[in-house]
This record gives structure tokens, C-alpha cells and sequence, in this order.
């Protein structure tokens, strides 16, 4: 059984009369304990694929599953709550909070059955993907670029979800700082059996990912890798 | 870390606005408090000087009426009101008490007895002032414009039959060193040749202390009104002894030393004044009407009346300007707080939640400023409500009805109005007030995060984190 199924989905902007599709017929499945890549050009609808996944966006037609299980029908934010996890470009931390609040924030959202104790839950998470106390101490507008992605992915992860959905998640670092990223989001499928879709232009990231898809004219195509 | 936590968290590390939202919420907030104590004191007041001082009516004469109504008919003449119209009116059900009042003024003590108004030129004479009662339990006692120190009021055979009795001032007690059950020696009539004047023994049964009465009242003795009018008509028939003395002269003398009464009626409430002003007009000539003496509730509840309205209207409007304030401001800063807001969207929080954090931080944010301003607003309310009360006392005195020295009514009138006003009228922070203003202060901050929420609810967290307009 697939974890997440897209179902014919059409995604389009009206434009006068007329429509302009974004995502025609798309279908495809993802499972659990792979890495998938979306490659596609800028406009491409890369962004709009996964906020449909992650349940920002509703497609115009056609269906996402979970398990089997529309999750219009589990509640999209009920589906964002405890299902997903999403990592952005821009790591869309709230500023004023420390990493480890960051996390805690997550924790304490999610209806997903968590350990008791919260705070060593969150440090050590933000320990395994490599920021220690003292950072995870700070405030997170105090940490670098790299940092704040790490925060991002342990939020991620925070809520003991099966599926990790990622938008350009490097678009913002540089070379060193995205190979080790790339290498945490494989990990996390491979030894964390979960479901990460990596929507990028980087071939980097393709080249790590187990199977990737290219978004073309609305059409969601599978590459070799 | 629910939302209650996250919002103590918003508050502390974003102190430039939590200070901003403070410093609002405490301006306004004072003008509140200070509206809300203001009022509070005021109704307070008013009931207080409810349960203090009762309407004090009389029956006046009223010169213009009658003015008027002699140019329709010079043949009319002026009517004296009845003691049967009187006692009717007594047992109105809108009046607590009633008493009428023979005014006899100035009778002469007996030499060697001496009262507080001695004349210089005539040396061992003392005259004091009598008040005719009917109503035995006296109606100043029950008012408690004085106070019995020892004895007793009157009976009803006292009053009824003639009998010399009568309760005198403290002062005058000590003076003459008479104690209830002394007798004190009055004079009446003229001292000519022909005839001296009689005395009348008045039997002590009460000796009383002024409270709060002022002027020649006093150290008036008090006595009944028949045993009063006996004295006065004594002491005019003794005027027919003298041989000089022709009809003509008599009839001018009787019209002269005529008793006649002065009323007071204490009505049960305030607002039974028209009701009784209606029911008495069917009783009386027309030229006479209810005059109504100035420390009544309806003059001293005036300048508090007039208080209460202006500050009502001060507090509607500082209500409805902090709703719109703190709705824009509240709105400006969530508009800076979008993408925050958009990543607990994101996140799957639920948006009741996101606005219970939103209205958490701006309760205790207000909740902090409110009660700065509780403090503030009442010691800025008792200076400026002092100055509103002193404007409109001074401005409703002008309005006030006068009695002559002689009435009933004018023991009444003065300065125990404005004393109890003042004494009534405090802006302290009582239960009620702090009740009322915190009530205001949340319904407010309620309706002020209302167009926030709806704010949140209209955010799309696609929209704010993945780029596109935002909309509201």
C-alpha cells in the first residue's frame, strides 16, 4: 500500500475564459523509507505539487490520498497537524523562540501520541541532526542559515510523522552546507523508514534521491536517476 | 508549548510592543477608571443621600400665582390653609413625616434664667426662639438634625391637651443648671403699668443637642404647639386690659401676634415629589404651592445627577475609542506577526487557537495596563470630580428654593446639603468599581481583538509562506 497516492489532480488559475493549468491529470505514489526529488523549472508548479501535498492548497480536481484515505476527507488541517511535516526555503522559524521552542511549538500541535518529556525529546533531536545545547538554546534569528534549516528539519520530525515534504530546502545554503542537509533527508528515509519529497531544482539532491520526477507543462514525468 | 505559553512568550520578547500596547491600554484605560470611579462615586452618592437625608417639602405661598389670579379678581382674598387641610395631607402616603409649627419668636426667660441670645440693652432679659411641634416624636430628632441627651419626647396627651411641657438645648441646660424635670419660667405679654407679663412654667421633660442645625433655631426650646398658642393668646387679651388700647388697635395687634403655622413634610422618596406636588395641588388654594428645601434629594442629587451624565457620555466615548484604537493597532501588529501565524497554520494548529493566543497576550497585556490604570484613573478622577462637584453645586445652589428664618422648612436648608454631599460623595476604589471597571476593560479588549480574529481567520498559510498577496 502506497503512503501517499495523487490521484489525477488538476491545478489551474483562471485566465479570463479560459484555464491555465499548473498540474494536468497528475498521478503518481510515494512511499515509505524513500527519498523522492521533484525537479522542475522556476513556474513549473513544483511549489503548488507540494503545498497539494501538504495539504496548504486544494487541487481543483482529482484527489490526494494518505493510506488510502482522501485527506480532504481526514481534514486538511488536521493532515498538516499530525502527517505531515513541512521543511521550507526560507525556514519559516518563529523568531523570537529558541530552536528548541521551535520544536516544542510542533510537539505541542500535533494530536500524535509523543513522549512525556518534551524538552529531552526536542534536544536530542536537534543533537541527532548536529546543533547542540548552547545552540539549541538560542534565539534562532541568532543562528546561521544551516542552523535554521537543521531547526526546520527537527521540527519536522518533531511530530513523529511519516511523511517529510520539503520546498527547496538549500535553495539558501551553500555547497557544504546542502550536501549535508541532502544527507539527513536520506537518512531520515532510509534509517527513519519515512516518506521525504524533496521539491528542488538541484541536481545534487536528485542525485541522492531514490526516484525523481520532473514537473513539466503540467505534467509530472518519472527520470531515470 | 500551547498557545497560553507561547503567548507569555510573544509578550516578554517583543517588549517594544508589548510597551506600545501597554502604554495604550493604560491612557485609555485611565479616562475609563476615572469615567467608571466617577460614575460608581456618584451613584453611590445618590443612594447614599437617599438613605441619608429624605425630600423636605413645604407649603409656601406663592406670590405670583396669586398675583395673577387677583388681576382676574381683586376681590380675592387670601385663604389661610386649614389645620384639617393640613393634617390631610399629613397622612398622604408619599410623606414619612409631617409636623406643623406655631412660629412663636423671641418669648422671654424669667430673670435670672439666661439663653444664648441675650440682648445688651436690655440687661437680665434672655429671649429664645420656640418651635411648635405636633408630631410628638419630633421630626427633627427622627431626621437627626438633633440629638435627645437625656429625657424624652413628648406624649400624645401632651401634645393634645394643654400641657406646659417642653425639651430644651443642652447648652441652655447648663447655663440655668436645670435638668429634666426642672421647671424654666417663660414671660408673656407687656410689662406697663397697667399690666405685667404672665408666666408660664414649662416643665422639662428632655434636654437635646443640635447635630446638624444651624442658625437662630439652635438653641430653640421645643414645645406644643397648643400649649404655645395658649401663651400667645394670653398674652393678647392682656393687651385688651390697658385702657389706651382702642378695637382698632386690638384687631391690629391680634393681626400682628396672629400664630400662625409654618409646615414640613418629609416625603418616603424622592421620586414621590411630583406625585405628592399633584395630590396636594387638589387640596389647597391655588395660589399656594410645594416648596421643596435645598438639601432635599432632588437639589443635592442635582449636581450629582449632572456628574453622572457627563461622565456616562466621557465613558461611551473612551469606550468606543479604545475598541477602534486597539483594533487597528492590534490589527497593524498581527499584520507584522503574518508569518508567524502562517507557520502555526502550517503546522495544523487550528485557527481558535491561534486567536486565543492573540487574545491572551492582549488580556494580559491589558489586564496589566488595566489595573496600572485602576489606581491612576481613581486618584485622577477624585481631583478632577471634586472640581465637577464644586462647578455644579455652585450652579445648582442659584436654583435653590429660600425659607424665611421662621420656617419649619429652613432648619432644613443650608449647609448640612452641601456637608452631606461632599461627606457622601468619595471616589474610593471599592469592590463594585473594581468589579465594573474590569468587566468594561474585557468586554472592550473582547470587541478590540474581534476584527483580528477575523483577520486570522482570512489567512492562508500557502499565501504567506509560498509567496502571493495576502488578503483581508
Amino acid at each position: 500500500m502506497s503512503l501517499v497516492t495523487v490521484s489525477k489532480v488538476n491545478y489551474f488559475y483562471p485566465d479570463g475564459d479560459a484555464r491555465r493549468y499548473i498540474l494536468k491529470d497528475v498521478s503518481c505514489t510515494f512511499e515509505r523509507g524513500s527519498f523522492y526529488a521533484i525537479l522542475g523549472e522556476s513556474g513549473s508548479g513544483k511549489t503548488t505539487f507540494l503545498s497539494l501535498l501538504g495539504a496548504l492548497d486544494k487541487p481543483k480536481s482529482g484527489k490526494v490520498l494518505y493510506e488510502e484515505q482522501d485527506i480532504a476527507a481526514i481534514g486538511f488541517e488536521s493532515f498538516r497537524r499530525n502527517k505531515i511535516g513541512i521543511i521550507f526555503q526560507a525556514y519559516n522559524l518563529i523568531p523570537y523562540m529558541t530552536a528548541v521552542e521551535n520544536i516544542k511549538v510542533a510537539m505541542s500541535i500535533t494530536d500524535n501520541k509523543l513522549p512525556k518529556d518534551v524538552n529531552e525529546v526536542a534536544y536530542n533531536l536537534l543533537d541527532y541532526i548536529g546543533l547542540d545545547k548552547a545552540k539549541a538554546d538560542r534565539t534562532v534569528n541568532k543562528l546561521s542559515g544551516g542552523e535554521q534549516q537543521r531547526v526546520a528539519i527537527a521540527r519536522a520530525l518533531a511530530t513523529n510523522v511519516d511523511v517529510i515534504l520539503a520546498d527547496e530546502p538549500t535553495g539558501n545554503l551553500d555547497e557544504d552546507m546542502e550536501n549535508e542537509i541532502v544527507a539527513i533527508l536520506g537518512k531520515l528515509a532510509h534509517e527513519h523508514n519515512k516518506c521525504v519529497i524533496v521539491v528542488t531544482h538541484s541536481t545534487q539532491i536528485a542525485k541522492q534521491a531514490d526516484a525523481v520526477f520532473k514537473l513539466r507543462k503540467g505534467k509530472l514525468e518519472a527520470m531515470d536517476n | 508549548m500551547s498557545f497560553a505559553r507561547r503567548a507569555i512568550a510573544s509578550i516578554i520578547r517583543k517588549p517594544g510592543k508589548t510597551l506600545i500596547l501597554l502604554v495604550i491600554i493604560f491612557v485609555l484605560g485611565n479616562i475609563i477608571a476615572g469615567a467608571v470611579s466617577i460614575r460608581q462615586a456618584a451613584t453611590n452618592a445618590q443612594v447614599l443621600l437617599r438613605t441619608k437625608m429624605s425630600p423636605v417639602v413645604s407649603l409656601g405661598f406663592d406670590n405670583e400665582k396669586y398675583a395673577a389670579l387677583w388681576e382676574q379678581n381683586p376681590a380675592l382674598e387670601i385663604e389661610d390653609i386649614a389645620l384639617e387641610t393640613l393634617e390631610k395631607i399629613g397622612v398622604s402616603p408619599y410623606v414619612k413625616y409631617f409636623d406643623y409649627s406655631a412660629k412663636v419668636i423671641g418669648i422671654s426667660l424669667s430673670s435670672g434664667f439666661s439663653s444664648s441670645s441675650e440682648d445688651p440693652t436690655l440687661p437680665g432679659i434672655s429671649f429664645i426662639n420656640a418651635i411648635g411641634v405636633n408630631n410628638p416624636e419630633i421630626v427633627d430628632l427622627k431626621e437627626g438634625l438633633i440629638q435627645l441627651v437625656s429625657g424624652r419626647v413628648f406624649t400624645e396627651q401632651e401634645i393634645k391637651n394643654l400641657t406646659y411641657v417642653a425639651l430644651i438645648p443642652q447648652e441652655m441646660a447648663e447655663k440655668n443648671n436645670l435638668s429634666v424635670g426642672s421647671v424654666i419660667p417663660f414671660e408673656c405679654g407687656f410689662d406697663t403699668e397697667a399690666e405685667k407679663p404672665r408666666t408660664f412654667d414649662f416643665e422639662i421633660i428632655g434636654i437635646y443637642r443640635a447635630k446638624i442645625m444651624e442658625g437662630e433655631f439652635r438653641d430653640g426650646i421645643y414645645a406644643p404647639n397648643r400649649a404655645l398658642n395658649e401663651m400667645n393668646e394670653m398674652a393678647n387679651n392682656e393687651v385688651l386690659k390697658d385702657p389706651n388700647v382702642t378695637e382698632s388697635d386690638y384687631q391690629s395687634i391680634l393681626e400682628t401676634f396672629k400664630i400662625y403655622y409654618t409646615t414640613l413634610f418629609i416625603l418616603n422618596d424622592p421620586t414621590d415629589l411630583n406625585a405628592f406636588r399633584e395630590e396636594v395641588a387638589t387640596l389647597l388654594p391655588a395660589y399656594y404651592t410645594v416648596t421643596v428645601a435645598s438639601n432635599s434629594l432632588e437639589k443635592s442629587a442635582a449636581p450629582l445627577q449632572s456628574i453622572r451624565e457627563i461622565v456616562t457620555l466621557v465613558l461611551c466615548v473612551a469606550v468606543v475609542a479604545a475598541v477602534l484604537t486597539m483594533s487597528l493597532l492590534i490589527t497593524l501588529f498581527l499584520r507584522d506577526r503574518r508569518q508567524e501565524i502562517g507557520i502555526y497554520l502550517s503546522l495544523g494548529e487550528r485557527k481558535f487557537k491561534v486567536a486565543g493566543q492573540i487574545l491572551v497576550e492582549i488580556a494580559v497585556i491589558a489586564l496589566m495596563a488595566i489595573t496600572l490604570s485602576l489606581f491612576t484613573g481613581n486618584l485622577l478622577s477624585g481631583a478632577i470630580s471634586e472640581q465637577m462637584l464644586t462647578d455644579q453645586m455652585a450652579a445648582d445652589q442659584a436654583n435653590v428654593g429660600q425659607y424665611s428664618p421662621g420656617d419649619y422648612a429652613y432648619r432644613y436648608q443650608g449647609a448640612t446639603a452641601t456637608e452631606q454631599l461632599a461627606e457622601s460623595y468619595t471616589t474610593s476604589l471599592d469592590t463594585t468599581i473594581v468589579l465594573l471597571f474590569y468587566i468594561i476593560g474585557f468586554v472592550t479588549v473582547c470587541v478590540s481583538v474581534l476584527l483580528p480574529i477575523f483577520y486570522i481567520t482570512r489567512l492562508n498559510p500557502k499565501k504567506i509562506l509560498m509567496g502571493g498577496e495576502l488578503e483581508l
